[in-house]
């Protein structure tokens, strides 16, 4: 099992709310909308709220099952679930699902800004740069320097949100019309396809021993999905009112040609800023998907998270470099997202049910 | 730690500079075809150390859009940057045969151009507009076309459509695009109409006091004056000189509320349009007696139903033309469950659509004088 870290090393719990919530926002959040109105049509934005009621319940039976028992944390509870040859290979896909949730967002970032601002940059480049930015601030800060972040990201980029008041001025609501026509598979197809944006809230499983008040962590957790559900609804319903449907269709970054329409006085094309503006929402993710990946395989291997940082990062690197085309890259996103789901959205459930049944068979072996 | 961040630094200049006086900054672009090749004209602007700006039209002709940009390069020795396009005109012809939206396809395709370029029509080929030197007071042609269509879109009848407006329109089954068209009249550049289309076809045009109608209609900017025709016999009670024949009065749009609404589907489309102006008036051909409260209803009821009429003209026109800017497609389309409308099913409706319209006019101001 693994140790209960010192409170040195441990968070206050408000800042749960800014590590969920930052960490489910990420690159999701630019492109989502097409991705749900291709499955659900104008109802796209009710798929959202189902997906993130269905989020709601993850996180807390995520928190049932972490307070369980003694196993505060994803890794020692396969382990005390699985055994312990089956529990290393669960936790393996686990440390698995995380690198390709991080290579996504990074492929997925530098695609964007490869394409909106530097054409002759090349993605080699890009990816060390990134890479290099998570390995130093994991180097010098951990898991503090992860909640730090996440936290003061949070206040630099919310405003972000406040700029989708100038694209409203073309919207057309007719659009939203008729509601619910959406049948039940077409709603089911997009509440799986919102998974990729909302991704994230699943670090509560490793990031749940290091928090101080253990009673308020599960509060703050809902709060942070709440309002990435509320953000994620908001830009769906306005990118269905501002494009034409088949437009919508063929639109990649529909968040981001949203705001091509924001000028302000001193700067004419915003999204100059807002791509540089965006390094700061993915950082989050980025730092805390590879904190995770480093803690699994400090578990796994017995090897120092230092060390790991290097190794991961350089595995990662390697990686990444293999992409090249969008075609791919949306293909291995497509990839990450439908593993992503069932291992957030379903499995928990599962997992929940597991250590109950293992409790109860140690309880009346005793 | 520190080579670190020393290799950051370096590696941040990896991106080509651009420095200002080697750029060459297109404003606007025009394009024509000539038989399977494009023209494109393009204004230019450069910024010198000593003296100020200065702007030219550069014009190549290839088969693709791109291919034109490629041969303008081969024709100046400054960088060309595409940021800061204002307008893109298209020739008449081109417009009308080949449709354009292959070409607004490549400029939304392109990171670099805004979302708010406005597009135009131009007559009789783009290329004259571009190339017109008469700009006012402005550096060039293309921010001269820039506030032109602006200013007018702001406060007058004219529609415009940005590149984003353009496309969504096209897309959008049941609602066509409109666009500025623009002529030469003593060589410079000028809006008298608006171009109609068909997805993305030139098909027809309409004079600005038409378009004032597809525009209290379809949006939501102020539509400025209006000068109505009303018969005598409408507004008998309030004329002092009973010989004239026709009245022309002038009213300047306040506020209009519309509403569109599909009362019912069989056997045809069925729409009720209800547009409630609030106006003032500005001129009167006529001297009138004083327009009170008791009196301005006849007036009203007359501007009333002469613009009813003006509306179902226009409306026909509109219908032979195969032209839905005003949306009634999208409305259609939208108001109708589990349907998923066709361009082609719904021009076939259009053709036979029922259109009501319900005016109600009230004048609020009559100027400092009853």
């Amino acid at each position: 099992m693994m140790k209960t870290p010192n409170e040195r090393l441990s968070i206050n719990a408000y800042l749960v709310f800014f590590l969920i919530h930052t960490t489910q926002i990420g690159l999701g959040i630019v492109g989502v909308q097409r991705v749900i109105f291709v499955e659900a049509r104008q109802d796209a934005w009710i798929a959202v709220l189902l997906s993130g009621l269905w989020i709601h319940l993850a996180v807390f039976v995520i928190y049932k099952t972490l307070t369980l028992t003694e196993h505060d944390n994803i890794f020692s509870l396969h382990t005390f679930v699985y055994g312990r040859v089956f529990g290393w290979i669960a936790n393996a896909l686990v440390i698995a699902y995380f690198l390709m949730a991080y290579t996504s967002i990074l492929l997925g970032y530098v695609e964007m800004a490869i394409t909106w601002m530097y054409p002759d940059f090349p993605l080699w480049g890009a990816a060390l740069i990134l890479i290099v930015l998570t390995v130093y601030a994991l180097y010098g800060g951990g898991f503090r320097l992860v909640a730090g972040v996440s936290f003061l990201t949070f206040f630099m980029t919310i405003w972000i949100v406040t700029l989708v008041v100038q694209p409203l001025k073309y919207a057309e609501w007719i659009h939203l019309q008729p509601v619910f026509e959406a049948t039940p598979t077409q709603m089911a197809k997009g509440v799986l396809k919102t998974a990729y944006t909302m991704l994230g809230f699943e670090v509560l499983y490793v990031i749940y021993p290091f928090v101080k008040e253990k009673g308020r962590v599960h509060r703050y957790a809902q709060l942070g999905v709440m309002l990435t559900t509320f953000l994620v609804a908001t830009v769906t319903v306005i990118a269905i009112a501002f494009f034409s449907p088949k437009q919508l269709d063929v639109t990649i970054w529909a968040s981001l040609s949203m705001l091509k329409i924001v000028k302000l006085p001193f700067v004419e094309r915003f999204e100059y800023i807002l791509i540089p503006l965006w390094l700061l929402v993915i950082l989050p993710n980025l730092l805390m998907f590879m904190w995770a990946m480093t803690r699994g395989g400090k578990e796994l291997f017995r090897v120092k998270q230092k060390y790991l940082l290097f190794i991961f990062a350089f595995l990662l690197y390697v990686v990444a470099i293999m992409f090249e085309k969008r075609a791919t890259i949306n293909e291995f996103t497509d990839q990450v997202g439908y593993y992503g789901f069932w291992l957030s959205f379903v499995y928990p459930f599962i997992l929940y049910v597991f250590v109950r049944i293992k409790k109860w068979a140690k309880g009346s072996a005793k | 730690m520190k080579w670190l961040i020393v290799c950051m630094l370096l590696l941040s200049g990896c991106v080509q500079p651009r420095i200002l006086e080697r750029q060459g900054i297109i404003t606007a672009v025009g394009f024509d075809k000539k038989g399977k090749l494009y023209e494109g004209a393009s204004v230019m602007l450069s910024f010198q150390t000593t003296r100020s700006s200065l702007s030219e039209v550069i014009e190549a002709t290839n088969k693709t859009s791109k291919g034109v940009r490629q041969d303008l390069e081969a024709q100046t020795s400054h960088d060309l940057g595409s940021g800061q396009i204002r307008v893109i005109v298209y020739g008449k012809e081109l417009a009308e045969k080949d449709g354009i939206f292959t070409l607004t396809d490549t400029l939304q395709r392109d990171a670099n151009i805004g979302a708010l370029v406005y597009l135009a029509v131009g007559e009789p080929n783009a290329k004259e507009i571009v190339k017109s030197k008469k700009h006012e007071d402005t550096r060039d042609i293309g921010t001269y076309l820039y506030r032109l269509i602006e200013k007018n879109l702001r406060t007058e009848s004219l529609l415009a459509a940005t590149l984003h407006e353009f496309i969504h329109c096209y897309y959008d089954v049941g609602k066509d695009p409109i666009l500025p068209y623009l002529s030469v009249r003593n060589d410079k550049p000028i809006v008298e109409k608006m171009a109609l289309f068909r997805g993305d076809k030139f098909v027809g045009t309409v004079r600005l006091d038409e378009s004032f109608y597809i525009k209290i209609l379809a949006s939501q900017y102020k539509s400025g004056l209006k000068n109505i025709t009303v018969s005598r016999d409408d507004v008998a009670p309030l004329l002092i000189n009973k010989k004239t024949k026709k009245v022309n009065i002038v009213i300047n749009e306040i506020k209009t509320k519309r509403k569109i609404k599909l009362i019912s589907q069989e056997p045809v489309p069925h729409f009720r349009v209800t547009v409630k102006l609030q106006a003032e008036i500005l001129e009167m051909s006529e001297k009138m007696k004083p327009i009170m409260v008791t009196n301005v209803h006849i007036l009203e009821r007359a501007i009333e139903k002469q613009m009813k009429k003006e509306i179902e003209q226009l409306l026909n026109k509109l219908k032979a033309y195969k032209t839905d800017p005003i949306g009634f497609g999208q409305m259609y389309d939208h108001s109708v469950r589990a349907l998923q409308l066709t361009d082609k099913q719904w021009y076939k409706l259009y053709d036979n659509a029922k259109i009501d319209v319900d005016m109600q006019v009230s004048i609020l101001r009559t100027g400092t004088i009853d």
